[in-house]
């Protein structure tokens, strides 16, 4: 009896009426069924019924290897982005979480620039850097270390560098946040408990800001699975992922009902693995 | 080597605490300048002022997260000045306990022993007996947000003196709670200190608090240390207007020294002549007639009498009741207003006429008076 009424008292205070609540989302609810959700249920509606019922492009895709691959290829990109993207990100949050002052706006500007930038000009930067005659094999041969140019550009090793830096900033910030909302009372506590600073940061202040590294990951992981720009710029034929497939098949191919497939495929797994992570989110915070 | 003599299981004894001429400076703001300091085993010794004083920051210095510009920390001999916290083997409680989220109580309790090195049987049971210590025996399981601020600091304190350390720091540890808390916490506390018998630093701004845990109180202002004693005697013989001012309430009364001798001085306070003993003059050098000074006379030392030539009068301006005893805001002829305390039932009312008497022995003389 007691907490109803005092949840209704908080609810009056901080929560909407409905009607208004409804009406505020009406216009982001009408334009994401509009132009997201009808275009992905009629692409998923084409790839099952074309004419009948058949789950012949989902065989397609699942089953032959060059498909396969492709989804596999993609999945093992992003798992490297991700994982990168986190061994080079927190450090950097860490050293922002731990500055005054002026300092952190620069960091923070070195951090977001690159965000602020379009994905396109990072990309061709990567070309630029890159290609057979670019400034790093270039440099390389002029240093003496190789005599033949290197095939740097259209890798797998040169789609994941370019994504891991394209992705960086979205690994950062959420870790920075969670950093900089740990007390700084924490850590002196943990070295006034007897921990060295090693001691005192891998089990006081690291399991403090998971929460930061879950959403980084997430929000990497996820853009990384669907990631088109940088994977066709800077990739070629043999590191395709799927979604330069996707795109191959519905510009090139025409092929709409196994690119629908394919987006179908791409949907689900991010879907399933997100909510893998999802679970170790949970864990995470111990509940 | 020190932890592992302690693990032994011999009774916990404080150390003693040396500090000299002990300096630390930020940039160009000196935040503690120059503190000479012996805190005796076992002893309760509490920091006051002010924010801004010093105390947080030498305390910090004890606790080895600032480092001395200059100066030197011993304990029980042992040179602590360039040691890192980890290796001071000092237990100290945050204001904000500090507790790590992600562990459970118990965990909490554990980490000092874990950081030791301590086996784990050692250490379950060293924390449930701590953890009775603190009378939190079931709470083990839980995280601390699922516990109160009183539950959660009596958790801190546990973790700090889980390890046997010879002393205790405490960081204003009562600051965040309310009022009852503070007190059942504070008696708490006395306990702990009684039955270990460790060296505790206090620190705090509440002057009633550090009155009634301490045995001494080194009472700080601008990074100084300005007066060091027991409680009482502070109370008593504050050596300043900033020390009379800031522990418990006081007055000041303006007044000129009149009459001089061996072992009084004549005092004019509102042309009532004040006899007043040589040893309450803490003013800076000889006391020479006609020399302007500040009597400073404390609420519940004012008596009301039935009017005579050695009384101030006054008209009652203002009544608090406080329960145990009203406070009266009295205003004297010349506009100078006193305050009262007075503990019996003879209520006075606002605007009625009233005779205080000064008592000279317990007046303190200064030569100005505290902000």
């Amino acid at each position: 009896m007691n907490s109803r009424t005092v949840s209704k008292e908080a609810s009056s205070g901080g929560a909407l009426p409905n009607a208004l609540a409804l009406t505020l989302l009406l216009p982001l609810t009408l334009l994401l069924a509009g132009a997201f959700v009808t275009p992905i249920l009629v692409l998923i509606f084409e790839s099952l019924f074309a004419p009948h019922l058949t789950f012949e492009h989902y065989a397609k895709g699942l089953t032959q290897p060059l498909y396969l691959g492709v989804l596999m290829r993609t999945i093992r990109t992003a798992c490297v982005v991700t994982a990168m993207c986190f061994l080079l990100g927190y450090p950097v949050a860490l050293v922002m979480s731990r500055q005054k002052g002026r300092r952190v706006i620069y960091l923070a500007a070195c951090v977001l620039i690159p965000l602020w930038t379009s994905v396109l000009v990072r990309s061709y930067a990567w070309i630029v850097l890159l290609q057979r005659k670019g400034i790093v094999n270039t440099a390389l041969m002029d240093a003496g270390i190789i005599s033949e140019p290197l095939k740097l550009l259209y890798t797998d090793a040169a789609v994941m560098l370019a994504m891991t830096h394209v992705l960086l900033p979205y690994m950062i910030l959420p870790i920075y946040s969670a950093l900089i909302a740990i007390p700084p009372d924490l850590d002196k506590a943990a070295r006034n408990l007897g921990a060295g600073p090693i001691d005192s940061f891998f089990r006081v202040v690291f399991p403090n800001s998971l929460p930061g590294v879950y959403a980084g990951t997430i929000i990497v992981f996820i853009l990384a699975l669907g990631f088109y720009v940088t994977p066709a710029l800077v990739g070629g034929p043999q590191s395709m992922t799927i979604a330069t497939l996707i795109a191959q098949q519905t510009t090139e191919l025409l092929n709409w009902p196994f690119a629908g497939a394919l987006a179908g495929i791409l949907l689900a797994a991010t879907l399933g693995l997100v909510s893998v992570f999802g679970r170790f989110l949970r864990i995470g915070k111990g509940v | 080597m020190l932890a592992s003599n302690r693990t032994e299981g011999r009774a916990i004894r404080g150390a003693d605490l040396s500090i000299t001429n002990l300096y630390k400076r930020y940039g160009k703001v000196e935040a503690v300048r120059g503190i000479d300091c012996e805190i005796k085993p076992g002893e309760f010794m509490s920091l006051l002022g002010p924010s801004g004083s010093g105390k947080t920051t030498l305390l910090m210095m004890l606790a080895g997260f600032e480092t001395a510009t200059s100066g030197a920390i011993t304990m029980a001999g042992r040179d602590l000045t360039h040691v890192p916290p980890n290796k001071r083997g000092i237990g100290m409680v945050f204001q904000r306990y500090a507790l790590f989220p992600h562990l459970t109580v118990a965990q909490n309790i554990a980490f000092p022993l874990k950081m030791r090195g301590l086996a784990k049987d050692d250490i379950r049971s060293k924390v449930a007996r701590t953890l009775a210590m603190v009378r939190l025996e079931s709470y083990g399981d839980r995280l601390p947000q699922q516990l109160s601020g009183g539950q959660q600091q009596r958790v801190a304190v546990a973790r700090a003196i889980v390890f046997e350390p010879p002393v205790l720091l405490m960081d204003e540890p009562l600051g965040a709670l309310d009022k009852k808390l503070r007190e059942d916490l504070q008696i708490e506390i006395k306990r702990l200190h009684r039955d270990l018998g460790l060296t505790i630093v206090y620190v705090t701004h509440d002057q009633e608090e550090a009155l009634t845990l301490s045995d001494r109180i080194a009472v700080m202002n601008h990074g100084r240390i300005i007066q060091v004693g027991d409680p009482r005697s502070l109370y008593a013989t504050p050596q300043s207007s900033f020390v009379a001012n800031f522990l418990g309430k006081t007055n000041f009364l303006p007044g000129t020294v009149s009459a001089t001798s061996e072992d009084s001085l004549t005092i004019n306070v509102q042309s009532v002549m004040l006899s007043v003993p040589r040893a309450r003059y803490m003013a800076p050098g000889n006391a020479e007639i006609g020399q302007a000074v500040e009597i400073s006379v404390r609420p519940e030392n004012l008596h009301v009498v039935q009017g005579g030539p050695d009384a101030l009068h006054g008209i009652v301006e203002g009544v608090v009741f406080v329960g145990a005893y009203t406070t009266y805001t009295v205003r004297l002829p010349d506009g100078v207003r006193v305050d009262v305390q007075l503990a019996g039932r003879d209520y006075l009312a606002e605007g009625e006429a009233v005779s205080l008497r000064l008592p000279g022995e317990l007046v303190t003389i200064f030569s100005e008076r505290a902000e």
